[in-house]
């Protein structure tokens, strides 16, 4: 069995990190709002108990039932234009 | 002509001051190994280090002196000796400079690095020397590299778990085509991807390996 290092250092914030490595203030920030945006998800998806990756956009598929009667589809869109324009050439 | 003097004992005489977050990692830049470098970045950063490499370093003439200079002021280094096989483009040579970072890790008298492999039992045959030293297989998965750093480094307080390292894991492979965008860049394996990827690991883990 092999022995674990054991590591009381303090842990290290991305400006540290950022400092060590000579990575400037903007970038840092930039980088920062860029982790924070994607963490706040996953917290925010355990807090509420969702096991599902909040990374990778992978949200539940809605069933059809909750689907039906929405008429912002784009085929529902394409079918009201058709109509409309079926409308106008009846009227002209 | 005088032989020059060997960077490993200008260190020795010169000690420079040792930052106790940082990682050295010596790892194969290859396309094959993007995953487990993106890991590795992951993992180092979920333990609270900065990851160290020689991507940092430009290419010239004392950058053999560099080299020395980054492990001899890292705290601890982490090495993966899985790419020993020869490469596909002529003329097909196998990689040295792992073994030979390591060599230099050995040398300086550093007590805190380990050893990672994909597989189990070749490094018995390809660096023989290390028999009787701990070698880490994470199999060459992501999940396996994350599994070895926390059977290799125990925090006392922090300790992340293989869930934290994948989510930050994840992050980076999220942002890595936007990172590689900005930097005009193929691949992670270059300067500035490489400090990106260091910095938005480190925000992710600290924000997500709560004490």
């Amino acid at each position: 069995m092999s022995q674990a290092i054991k590591v009381d250092s303090r842990f290290a914030t991305p400006y540290d990190t950022a400092r060590i490595l000579g990575v400037s203030k903007s970038r840092t920030e930039a980088l920062i709002k860029i982790a924070k945006r994607y963490t706040d998800r996953i917290l925010k998806n355990q807090a509420s108990g969702n096991s599902q990756s909040a990374v990778n956009g992978h949200t539940k598929r809605k069933s059809a039932a909750t689907v039906v009667g929405k008429s912002s589809g784009r085929d529902a869109g394409t079918k009201i234009s058709a109509t409309r324009s079926k409308n106008r050439k009846a009227k002209g | 002509m005088p032989a020059r003097k060997s960077p490993l004992h200008d260190q020795r005489t010169a000690k420079p001051r040792v930052e106790k977050a940082d990682v050295f990692l010596n790892v194969p830049y290859d396309e094959r190994f993007e995953n487990l470098f993106l890991a590795y970045i992951a993992g180092i950063s979920a333990f609270g280090f900065a990851p160290r490499a020689t991507l940092e370093i430009p290419f010239s003439q004392r950058r053999l002196d560099r080299i020395v200079s980054l492990i001899a002021s890292s705290q601890y280094s982490v090495h993966d000796m899985s790419r020993v096989e020869l490469d596909r483009t002529a003329p097909r040579t196998p990689r040295f400079n792992m073994p030979f970072e390591l060599g230099l890790t050995v040398g300086l008298g550093k007590q805190a690095w380990i050893v990672c492999e994909t597989q189990r039992h070749r490094i018995k045959k390809s660096l023989s020397d290390l028999d009787g030293t701990d070698v880490y297989i994470h199999d060459g998965t992501v999940r396996g590299v994350f599994r070895e750093l926390c059977n290799a480094f125990v925090r006392t307080r922090r300790q992340p778990s293989v869930v934290q390292m994948m989510q930050i894991y994840r992050i980076l492979r999220s942002n890595c085509v936007g990172i590689l965008r900005r930097a005009g860049a193929k691949d992670p394996f270059n300067a500035r991807v490489f400090l990106d990827l260091c910095v938005l690991a480190s925000a992710a883990a600290d924000r997500l390996v709560i004490p």
